[in-house]
């Protein structure tokens, strides 16, 4: 076993290297269900909301399969990087459950739910959330059972009834988001 | 019994914390990050293909009309078994001979340089290479630090074959004695990996009388890493 070697931070000046137009929208390129908006603001630890931090989303498709290839109708990848009053939005659909599989022998499913990647300066390494949604059956999900209960509402994004979800993120301090470990 | 993988971090991995980059301490979270057994959502990921390069090419040195010290880079993707990363997205960004980018938040008059674009982009081949043809940055100084200067380090952002095997890292100079003071390259605590970081001069590299090679290689983490059992 070689070690990964070590991270470091995205720091401030990549914008450039990174921003491929649209890329939050995930719906590009064809029908794949109704789309939906999940829009929040990314937040530090004294609730300052944070510009230029990137964001990176991984989910399933409508039917809770994973894109396997470059050219798959739906790739089930995005980014975006925060706008100067800390927002952030991706356009995408709702991912269907996927099996948990971790354990053996498990025949879980976990709720429909992205995974978020996110860097920036003063990250030294990425740190990893998920957003679930608030309209979803969450209460058997074997991971969002892993987080404490108190906590487990900030993982969760609120519909409007109309396609639009909305969750914050606070990356420290008070109200913090969950984190997992890598 | 539940399977939980070993955590990514330990002295090889820079604390999210870290004293001596003052800027984490409000980004880095303060409450313990939730041990998770990774699902079919870690081990998938993004499949990048020749669409995603956008037309960003693997010469920094844009035809040799960039100023600066001109440099072949190249290297292996690695995953934690040694195996070669095929296909992995390599995002390479740096400032320009003077220190500075071409980014508007980049505000210290240091000399733009026309030509510089400061980018590359590639997908590596079946064996897990990457080769880019650039210059050596220059250093710049880190603003409201007192009198921190980054040393010349270009910055490699890689996408291996799972969303677990994610990376950002920067790569450093032989030498330099901004190395030993850098408070982003000493918050990793073990030498070794800190080593690991920087390049080495590699003349099978070089481009006769025109351009100093050096090798960087890149471990990821792997897709099927041996599980802990708690
Ligand atoms: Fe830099």
């Amino acid at each position: 076993m070689t070690k990964p070697t070590a991270s470091q931070t995205l720091g401030p000046f990549y914008n450039y290297a990174f921003l491929r137009p649209g890329e939050h929208d995930l719906t590009k390129g064809g029908e794949h269900g109704p789309a939906i908006t999940v829009t929040g603001k990314l937040y530090d630890g004294e609730g300052n909301a944070r510009r230029d931090f990137l964001m990176e989303w991984w989910q399933a498709d409508a039917s809770g399969q994973y894109a396997t290839t470059a050219n798959a109708p739906f790739r089930g990848f995005g980014r975006c990087i925060t706008q100067p009053d800390g927002s952030f939005t991706f356009r995408t659909i709702k991912p269907g459950p996927v099996p948990f599989n971790a354990g053996q022998g498990s025949n879980a499913w976990q709720a429909p739910h992205a995974a978020l990647g996110i860097f920036g300066p003063g990250l030294m390494r990425r740190i990893v959330t998920r957003i679930y949604f608030a309209d979803e059956d969450n209460s058997a999900c074997p991971v969002l059972s892993l987080v404490p209960e108190a906590r487990r509402g900030k993982l969760i994004a609120k519909g409007d009834g109309s396609g639009t979800y909305t969750l914050d993120i606070r990356m420290n301090g008070e109200g913090e988001t969950p984190f997992f470990a890598e | 019994m539940t399977r939980i993988y070993e955590p990514f971090g330990g002295p090889t991995q820079p604390d999210l914390r870290t004293k001596a980059y003052f800027r984490t301490t409000l980004t880095a979270p303060a409450e313990p990050l939730i041990a998770l057994p990774r699902t079919v959502t870690e081990t998938s990921g993004p499949v990048f293909g020749d669409q995603d390069l956008c037309g960003v090419g693997v010469d920094i040195s844009n035809n040799n009309t960039v100023l600066g010290s001109l440099m072949v880079l190249a290297g292996q993707v690695l995953d934690e078994d040694g195996r070669p990363v095929p296909n992995a997205l390599v995002e390479v960004w740096q400032a320009n001979a003077s220190g500075k980018y071409p980014h508007e938040v980049d505000s210290r008059p240091a000399p733009q340089d026309p030509n510089f674009t400061g980018a590359a982009r590639l997908l590596t081949d079946a064996e897990g290479r990457y080769k880019i043809t650039t210059i050596r940055p220059g250093a710049y100084p880190v603003p409201n630090t007192g009198n921190w200067w980054r040393p010349p380090h270009i910055h490699f952002s890689l996408y291996g074959d799972a969303f677990a095997s994610r990376l950002i890292t920067q790569m450093f100079f032989p030498g330099d004695p901004l190395n030993d003071l850098d408070g982003i390259l000493q918050a990793i605590p073990d030498a070794d990996a800190r080593n690991r970081l920087i390049a080495k001069p590699d003349s099978s590299l070089d481009i006769h009388e025109h351009a100093l090679g050096f090798r960087f290689d890149i471990v990821l983490r792997g897709r099927n890493e041996t599980p802990m059992v708690d």
